[in-house]
C-alpha cells in the first residue's frame, strides 16, 4: 500500500502512526501507585497547523520547520546534517529546525527528491544525497517565494529570502510560517535554481545537534523504548550452535505450564519465550533446555577449521580484479622482493542497543517498530520470509542504539513478527547481550597474501596481491566479485606500475555481514601494513615512502602532509613512543592517521595518541566530522587492540563484555582531528577512522619493537 | 506494600520484590532513561542513582531499595546535574545517546563528590561503555561541568 499512495499521504500517514504510538504510557502501571506528588505532565498543550511541502518537509503555522529523515540516525548526526543541508537553500533560521525520524518503505517512494539507498550504509547518506536535499531545500523556498509573490501579487523575481523569511521592498514580510499553508498547495518547482556555495552561510560551519538535549535527559526514543497498549515481552534464544534449528517445541511450550510464559513460540533458529515481563521471559527462557538439529558438519565449524579454510583457499587462483602493466615479469626484474601473508578474524558489533523490535499484527496487517538502517529491507525480508505482501508492513522508524552495520539485517523483525501473530499481542522483543554476541552478522574473518618488488632505487614496481574471505552480499550477485570484499583492496592509492590483484570467493559456515567500514576494516590493514613492510625493506621513511608513491596526486599528496604535519612526524609527543603511518579512502574521502606507541619491557602496549587528517570534500558539520572521526578510531582501536570472536564446536565462545571488551574512557587515547579544506563533493565519514587505526598502530609497534603483527587483533602479541 | 522515592515522588510497589530495578522503571514507571545494555552490571548503561550512588539498576531488585531514594536520568534537575546536561549539550558529547543517561548520572556523581576531578578521577570513575566512541568528549564534558560558574 505504501508504495501506492501518493507521496503527500504517505508523508502524513507515518508521521501519524510515529508519534501517536510510541508515546504510551506503560501497561503494568496497576502495578505501581504514585503516593505523593506525582504531577501529571501529559497536558494538550496547543499544537499549531502543520502543512507538508510534498518534500519531506512540514512547515507549520508558528514557523516550526520540520525534516523528515528516511535516514537512520545512529549516533552520526545525519538527521543534523541533513537538515542543515535543506536549511542552507531553504534559507531558513538554524532555530526553526526540527527532525522526524520516518521509516523507509520502497524505493519509488523517493523519487524524484528521493534519497538514494534504501539503507543507511556505507556512510553514503550526504555522499549520495548531497544535491537531492539541497533541491529539496530550493524547491521548497521557491515554494514559499511563490506563495507569497500570489499574495503580495508581485513577480517572484522581485523577492529575496533570509532566516525563515520572505522580504519585499515596499510590501514587507511573510514568514515562512504564514505561508506555509499557501505553499503547500502550489505544484513541486522540478528544477529548482540552487544557491553558489560562495553564498553558504550554515553549511561549513560547526552546528550543533538538532537531537542532543533529548538524548542527555533520556528523552530520545529508541527501539528498546517503544511502548504499545496492551503490549507484552519475548525474550529470544537461538541454537547455541550457529546455524541449527530448535527440534522440541512441544516440549518447551509444555515446559512453561507452570511459569510466567504465556508462549513458545519458534523462530528461525530458536525460539522467543513470550511473557508480561522481560524479566520473567528471559528467566524462563534461560530455563529451558533447547533440543537441535545440529549437524556435524555445524558442529565441526571453529575458528582454526575457519583459518585452514581462508589458507586453503589463498591457494587457490582468484579472480583477477585489478592488472596494470606487467606484474609477474616486473616482479621476476625486481631488485627486492617481499612477501606476506595477513589474517583478520571474525569481529562482533557489540552495539549498545542489542537487537528489538516491537510488533504488532492486525488481521494482514503488520506494524513494526524498530532501530534499522534499512526500513526496506525489513518490508522485503519480513515478506519474503511470512509470505505476505509487503504493502501490509508499515516500518516506524525509532533512534538507534548503535547501528555499525547490524541493523541492516531484519532477523530481529522476522522474529518479533512471528511472536506478535501467534500471540495476538503486541510484543516487543528483545535480545539479552549473550543472544548479540553469539548471533551476530559477523565482520567477515578474511586473509590476504600480498608480494611486492622493488627496484634498486627503492621504486615500488610491482604488486601482487590476493584476499579471500566470504562475501557479504551472498550469490547471485549481478557481479562477478563481491565488491565489499575488495573495497580498499583492488584500487590501491599508490602509483604502482605493475599491479595484479585477485580475489577468492571463499565460505565460511558463518553469518556475515556490513561491519562499520565492511570490506575496508580488513583490507586496509593488509595493504597499510605491507605497504610499511615495503618502506622498511628499502630502507625508505615509511611516510616519505607514500608520499613518493602519490606525488602525481595533490589530493592525496596534502593529505599525507597535512597527518606529516600534525603528527610533528619523526618527534613522537611522548618520549620513548615510536610512530606509525597509514592512508586511506573509502565513500569519496581520504583519510590518512598516524599512531604514537610505546611497549614497556613486559610487552605492555600503549597507544598514546592518533593524529587524523580527513579529506572529506565539502564538509558540511565540522563538528559531526570529528566526532564521527574519534568515534571511529575508538572503534577501530577495539577491534585492533583485541577484537575477536572465536568459535569452538560450532558454538560463539564470547558472551558479553567482559570476554569481548571494547575499550573503555580509561583506555582511549586523544585522537586530534585535522579537516583539509576542500571544495569536491563531500565524502562520507561515519566509517572513515575506522579502518586506518589498525595499520597506523601495527606499523607503530614495529617502529617500537621491530615486531611485525600480520594477524589481529594485537592482544594475541602484545599485552593491551 | 514497599515503598520507595523515585525522582521525588513516593511509590507504595505491589510488584514481585525480586524484579531488578531496571525493568521496574521500565515496565513499571514507563522511565526510559535507563537502558539495558548486557545485564551483568558491566557496561553502566542502566545506571541510577540510590541514595546518590551510582549503581546498576540491572543488579539491584526492588526488594533491596525500599525506603531509598532512587535518581533516574529524568529525574536530575537540580543544579549540578542541569550543569552537566548543559554541557554534555554544549561539548556535544552524545553521539548515539544510548549510553548517555548512564554517562551524564555518573559524570554528576562524580562532580558532586569531586567537584574538580582531575584525567585519573575521570578515568577511574566515568566507566560506563560507549560502543560510538564518544569518550574524549565526554571528558572533555566533565571539564567543562566541572569549570566554576563565571
Amino acid at each position: 500500500m505504501a508504495s501506492e499512495m501518493n507521496r503527500r499521504t504517505f508523508i502524513k500517514a507515518t508521521v501519524v502512526g510515529f508519534t501517536g504510538l510510541t508515546i504510551g504510557c506503560p501497561d503494568n502501571s496497576d502495578d505501581v501507585e504514585p503516593i505523593d506528588g506525582g504531577a501529571d505532565t501529559n497536558g494538550d498543550a496547543g499544537v499549531p497547523e502543520s502543512y507538508s511541502l510534498d518534500l519531506w518537509i512540514n512547515i507549520d503555522a508558528s514557523g516550526k520547520i520540520t525534516v523528515q529523515i528516511v535516514k537512520a540516525e545512529m549516533g552520526q548526526g545525519i538527521s543534523t546534517g541533513i537538515a542543515m543541508i535543506v536549511a542552507e537553500e531553504l534559507d531558513a533560521a538554524w532555530k526553526d529546525m526540527y527532525f522526524e525520524l520516518v521509516g523507509e518503505f520502497a524505493e519509488n517512494a523517493y523519487a524524484p527528491y528521493g534519497f538514494g539507498s534504501p539503507m543507511t550504509s556505507a556512510s553514503t547518506s550526504i555522499s549520495v544525497n548531497y544535491t537531492r536535499l539541497r533541491e529539496i531545500g530550493a524547491a521548497a523556498r521557491e515554494m514559499l517565494v511563490a506563495a507569497a509573490a500570489a499574495r503580495w501579487g508581485v513577480e517572484p523575481a522581485t523577492l529575496t529570502t533570509a532566516e525563515s523569511t520572505v522580504l519585499h521592498p515596499s510590501h514587507g514580510s511573510l514568514t515562512y510560517g504564514e505561508l506555509a499553508e499557501d505553499a503547500s498547495n502550489l505544484p513541486v518547482p522540478q528544477e529548482p535554481t540552487l544557491k553558489d556555495p560562495a553564498r553558504f552561510k550554515l553549511i561549513g560551519t560547526p552546528a550543533h545537534r538538532l537531537d542532543t538535549t533529548d538524548m542527555v535527559n533520556g528523552k530520545s526514543v529508541f527501539g528498546q523504548d517503544v511502548v504499545l497498549p496492551g503490549m507484552v515481552y519475548g525474550a529470544v534464544r537461538h541454537c547455541s550452535v550457529l546455524g541449527a534449528h530448535v527440534t522440541n517445541l512441544a516440549a518447551l511450550q509444555a515446559a512453561i505450564a507452570d511459569t510466567a510464559a504465556m508462549a513458545v513460540v519458534q523462530i528461525p533458529h530458536g525460539i522467543v519465550v513470550v511473557a508480561p515481563s522481560i524479566w520473567q521471559a528471559q528467566k524462563v527462557a534461560d530455563s529451558l533446555v533447547l533440543e537441535t538439529d545440529a549437524t556435524p558438519t555445524q558442529l565441526a565449524l571453529s575458528s582454526d577449521s575457519i583459518s585452514s579454510t581462508l589458507a586453503e583457499c589463498l591457494t587457490k587462483p582468484g579472480l583477477n580484479v585489478h592488472t596494470a602493466g606487467d606484474a609477474p615479469a616486473a616482479m621476476a626484474a625486481a631488485e627486492t622482493t617481499v612477501e606476506a601473508v595477513y589474517e583478520v578474524p571474525l569481529l562482533a558489533h557489540e552495539t549498545m542497543e542489542p537487537m528489538v523490535c516491537t510488533a504488532r499484527v492486525d488481521g494482514d496487517q503488520i506494524e513494526l517498530w524498530l532501530p534499522t538502517q534499512g526500513a526496506a529491507v525489513v518490508v522485503r525480508d519480513v515478506a519474503a520470509q511470512l509470505q505476505i505482501p509487503e504493502a501490509s508492513i508499515t516500518v516506524h522508524a525509532t533512534h538507534l542504539g548503535g547501528g555499525f552495520g547490524r541493523k541492516v539485517k531484519a532477523d530481529y523483525a522476522v522474529q518479533a513478527v512471528l511472536a506478535a501473530r501467534e500471540t495476538g499481542e503486541p510484543v516487543k522483543v528483545m535480545w539479552a547481550r549473550k543472544e548479540d554476541v553469539q548471533h551476530d552478522f559477523y565482520r567477515p574473518a578474511f586473509t590476504a597474501e600480498l608480494k611486492g618488488g622493488l627496484d634498486a632505487q627503492g621504486n615500488l614496481v610491482a604488486w601482487m596481491t590476493k584476499n579471500a574471505g566470504p562475501s557479504i552480499l551472498g550469490d547471485g550477485l549481478p557481479f562477478p566479485v563481491d565488491p565489499l570484499s575488495i573495497a580498499g583492496f583492488n584500487q590501491v592509492l599508490y602509483e604502482i606500475p605493475n599491479q595484479q590483484i585477485d580475489h577468492v570467493a571463499c565460505k565460511l559456515g558463518v553469518p556475515v555481514g556490513f561491519w562499520r567500514s565492511i570490506g575496508h576494516s580488513q583490507n586496509a590493514f593488509f595493504v597499510e601494513g605491507f605497504i610499511d613492510e615495503l618502506a622498511v625493506a628499502s630502507g625508505q621513511d615509511p611516510l616519505a615512502f607514500r608520499k613518493k608513491l602519490v606525488h602525481n596526486d595533490p589530493r592525496h599528496l596534502a593529505v599525507l602532509e597535512r597527518v606529516e604535519a600534525m603528527s610533528n612526524w619523526g618527534t613522537p609527543s611522548v618520549p620513548g613512543a615510536a610512530q606509525g603511518v597509514s592512508f586511506t579512502e573509502g565513500s569519496g574521502t581520504y583519510t590518512a592517521q598516524v599512531a604514537e606507541v610505546s611497549v614497556d619491557p613486559g610487552n605492555k602496549m600503549t597507544v598514546h595518541k592518533v593524529y587524523a587528517a580527513v579529506d572529506c570534500g565539502r564538509v558540511i558539520n565540522p563538528d559531526a566530522v570529528e566526532a564521527q572521526i574519534q568515534g571511529g578510531v575508538v572503534f577501530g582501536l577495539s577491534a585492533a587492540l583485541t577484537g575477536e570472536i572465536t568459535i569452538q564446536n560450532g558454538q560463539v565462545q564470547q558472551s558479553n563484555f567482559h570476554d569481548c571488551p571494547i575499550l573503555t574512557l580509561a583506555d582511549t587515547p586523544p585522537v586530534e582531528v585535522g579537516i583539509v579544506d576542500s571544495t569536491e563533493p563531500p565524502g562520507g565519514v561515519g566509517e572513515l577512522g575506522v579502518s586506518p587505526v589498525a595499520p597506523a598502530v601495527v606499523n607503530a609497534i614495529h617502529a617500537a619493537t621491530g615486531t611485525r603483527i600480520r594477524r589481529l587483533p594485537i592482544s594475541r602479541h602484545f599485552g593491551t | 506494600m514497599a515503598s520507595i522515592k523515585i525522582n521525588g515522588v513516593g511509590y507504595a510497589v505491589r510488584t514481585d520484590p525480586q524484579k531488578p530495578l531496571l525493568w521496574f522503571l521500565r515496565e513499571d514507571l514507563g522511565l526510559n532513561g535507563a537502558k539495558y545494555g548486557c545485564g551483568i552490571g558491566l557496561c553502566g548503561t542502566c545506571t541510577v542513582l540510590l541514595d546518590g550512588e551510582p549503581v546498576k539498576s540491572c543488579q539491584v531488585t526492588v526488594e533491596e531499595i525500599t525506603g531509598k531514594e532512587v535518581t533516574t536520568i529524568e529525574g536530575l534537575d537540580d543544579e549540578l546535574g542541569q550543569k552537566v546536561k548543559a554541557a554534555w549539550i554544549e561539548t556535544e558529547a552524545s553521539q548515539c545517546g544510548f549510553c548517555q543517561p548512564g554517562q551524564v548520572l555518573t559524570a554528576a556523581h562524580l562532580l558532586r563528590t569531586t567537584p574538580q576531578p582531575t584525567d585519573t578521577q575521570i578515568d577511574e570513575s566515568m566507566t560506563t561503555l560507549c560502543r560510538c566512541g564518544a569518550y574524549q568528549r565526554i571528558r572533555a564534558a566533565v571539564h567543562a561541568a566541572a569549570k566554576p560558574e563565571e
